[in-house]
């Protein structure tokens, strides 16, 4: 899908005019920001957007996030495990201490995979 | 006429210049257009009263003043990195078509020495190609990385800019409170419905209430010439 995100009044009341226009290219609406579909229409009203405000418009794409094939395993654990075992107010780092899991310098520092 | 009245380069109509206010009551017509509270608002600042939004506006406009805002536009980059690859995938599938030749003509018994000259030319073009796709999509991924921050300059522009929007709605709505009670009274005086008058009887009593200096057109009401300008105390045209 492609996400739209308005920096300028004008930019923004943009947006809002095209999702109440097309409002079936418009998968999500966040206030100044839009999920639009991953179809021509969606990528045509994109590109309206841009040309329109060429500097208060970014557009990304994105894709659904399947922890079980995106994320190396010791990570998506490492998470599981935080939130099933961790008390309230332990900190990630602390709680990777001693431990299996990766700490969380390392976890900022590797890129994901594409 | 209105227009005459209006621009001060125009001379046929020689007059006081008109001041903002006059956008808003200088017509007094039953069908002019009207935003009530925008205009005892400007009636307000025609009197000299001033919002208690004042300040706190003229700080975060002078704010939104030193929030520089570059340019995100990334489109000659993207362009770049697009053009690019496109060359670098013509030439690829001009280097596996020669490849073939060469091969095919070598098969045959053929003399492939052009063919292969060919070849390595080709072949020297794609390499120079899929250096400068993989510059252009470097830079591309360079540029994305600082725009990010400048994004983070319009977002704050942006919140300065709505919270400015806010302050002037509320000070619009002050500056609208303090003299609609004036303007009630003006309408009591017209002998009009002070909740809900029309909109000529709205606009005489409101032209009453504001410091108007040029002359204010009007085309409705019960009033002649010399008695709309004795009750606006304004030269009037009236039509």
């Amino acid at each position: 899908m492609l996400l739209v995100v308005t920096y300028s009044r004008a930019a923004r009341t943009t947006l809002r005019n095209i999702c109440r226009a097309h409002e079936e290219s418009v998968v999500r609406r966040f206030g100044r920001a839009a999920l639009l579909a991953a179809t021509d229409h969606g990528a045509f009203l994109a590109c309206r957007l841009r040309e329109r405000h060429p500097d208060a418009v970014q557009v990304e794409r994105t894709a659904p996030f399947n922890e079980f094939t995106d994320v190396p395993d010791r990570v998506r654990e490492a998470a599981v495990a935080y939130e099933r075992e961790a008390t309230k107010h332990t900190p990630y780092a602390r709680f990777a201490t001693g431990t299996d899991h990766p700490d969380p310098d390392r976890l900022r520092d590797r890129p994901l995979d594409a | 006429m209105l227009a005459a009245v209006r621009d001060p380069h125009d001379d046929r109509v020689r007059c006081p210049r008109a001041a903002p206010v006059h956008d808003h009551v200088g017509f007094v017509a039953a069908d002019a257009t009207l935003n009530r509270r925008a205009a005892a608002a400007a009636i307000a600042r025609s009197r000299g009263l001033r919002a208690p939004e004042a300040d706190a506006l003229a700080a975060a406009r002078e704010k939104l003043t030193t929030i520089e805002a570059t340019t995100t536009d990334l489109r000659p980059a993207r362009e770049q990195a697009a053009a690019t690859a496109g060359e670098r995938e013509r030439l690829r599938e001009r280097v596996a078509r020669l490849r073939g030749e060469v091969q095919a003509r070598r098969e045959a018994g053929l003399d492939a020495e052009e063919t292969t000259e060919r070849f390595r030319a080709a072949a020297r073009e794609l390499s120079e190609a899929a250096t400068a796709e993989a510059a252009a999509t470097e830079q591309l991924d360079r540029e994305r990385a600082r725009v990010r921050d400048r994004y983070d300059a319009r977002e704050r522009r942006l919140a300065l800019e709505d919270e400015i929007g806010n302050l002037e709605r509320s000070a619009r709505a002050s500056l609208a409170d303090a003299v609609r009670p004036r303007i009630k009274q003006a309408l009591s005086a017209l002998g009009a419905d002070s909740d809900d008058p029309p909109t000529h009887e709205w606009l005489l009593a409101a032209a009453r209430v504001a410091v108007v200096a040029a002359p204010v057109v009007v085309t409705a009401g019960p009033f002649d010439a010399s008695e709309a300008a004795q009750w606006l105390d304004v030269p009037v045209v009236r039509l």
